[in-house]
């Protein structure tokens, strides 16, 4: 060990010498110290007690405030609930069709209340301004056009009959 | 270790307290080196479970606290005047002993702050010079050429007749 090696036959008398003499012994109460360190002692353990016991309080009445918070009754829930298969005799039942567009636009009410206007009374709810469009079109030519199959001739009907079964105009 | 009980406390008060506070009085008078070590003693027993080295715990706790206690410029200066006058006695007196106990502290009390204290380590705290590294934070080599140092002045110190005044 360096400690012993390095030192001269004089300095390790020296050294020998000097631990021959003793510290003075204080004046330090030894019993008062113990004491006092029991007493510390005690005091810590007390407030790590206290502290224990605080935290558990608070969480105890944080838990209980949520629970307060939430009752039961307003508990989400997931239930499974098993459903008949849909019979294949039995009507489909759809929701009625609304009308729309392709491009999502919604056709305007006007428009709708004169086309059902035009269907439940025929072509004479048709109000003056929309006979005339620019192309050479006559009002009665939309009459014909937009006329009723009930206006249709039993002749004329015959008359289609034969054009779609054997292509004869006549 | 466990938790430190009241008569382990009092063996280590019993074997340490002397030395503490002749270690603690490098830095200061006689009464505050004693209350630095009766606290470091209180904070020894506050302690959850003992420290490893609990020798060189309250060897470093009364070092800290002894610095502590002497930042204050003034403290300081008051503690140097004092040494240097000599101050209440650091030794037993025993005839028995090889040395004298007055001369000792007097050549002591002459070193430098960083030389003595590896004497009172190494002497009368029993430490070896690897346990005084960890303590001061200095290294070995340099603790041990502090330690010659230091006894060399001793001894220049001892043997040199005392001073007659001349008339």
């Amino acid at each position: 060990m360096q400690d012993e090696k390095d030192l001269t036959p004089a300095q390790r008398e020296l050294e020998a010498a000097l631990a021959s003499l003793a510290p003075a012994r204080p004046a330090i109460d030894r019993d008062r110290l113990l004491y006092q360190a029991g007493l510390l002692a005690g005091r810590s353990a007390y407030r790590r007690w206290a502290a224990a016991a605080t935290a558990a309080a608070v969480v105890l009445a944080a838990i209980l405030a949520v629970v307060a918070a939430f009752p039961r009754g307003a508990a989400e829930r997931i239930v499974y609930v098993r459903r008949p298969a849909a019979r294949p005799d039995q009507p489909l039942h759809l929701e009625p069709w609304t009308l729309g567009t392709a491009t999502g636009q919604a056709p305007r009410a006007e428009y709708l209340h004169l086309r059902s206007e035009v269907l439940a009374k025929g072509l004479g709810a048709l109000p003056p301004a929309a006979s005339g469009s620019g192309d050479g079109e006559t009002d009665e030519e939309y009459r014909q056009l937009l006329a009723r199959p009930a206006a249709v001739s039993p002749g004329q009907l015959m008359r289609l009959w034969n054009f779609f079964r054997t292509g004869d105009e006549s | 270790m466990g938790p430190i009980g009241p008569a382990q406390l009092s063996e280590w008060f019993d074997a340490l307290a002397p030395p503490l506070v002749l270690y603690a009085r490098q830095w200061m008078d006689a009464a505050p080196a004693e209350d630095v070590v009766q606290d470091v003693f209180v904070r020894l027993m506050s302690q959850r479970k003992a420290p490893a080295n609990p020798k060189g715990w309250l060897f470093r706790c009364v070092r800290n606290a002894a610095i502590s206690h002497l930042r204050s410029r003034s403290r300081r200066r008051r503690h140097h005047e004092r040494l240097a006058a000599g101050g209440a006695a650091m030794f037993r007196p025993d005839p028995a002993t090889a040395i004298d106990a007055a001369a000792a502290q007097e050549a002591l009390t002459e070193l430098p702050l960083e030389l003595r204290e590896v004497v009172v380590l190494r002497i009368w705290g029993q430490m070896k010079l690897r346990e005084i590294a960890e303590i001061t934070g200095r290294p070995v080599s340099t603790l041990m050429s502090r330690y010659q140092s230091a006894l060399e002045k001793i001894r220049q110190r001892m043997v040199q007749p005392c001073k007659t005044k001349k008339t």
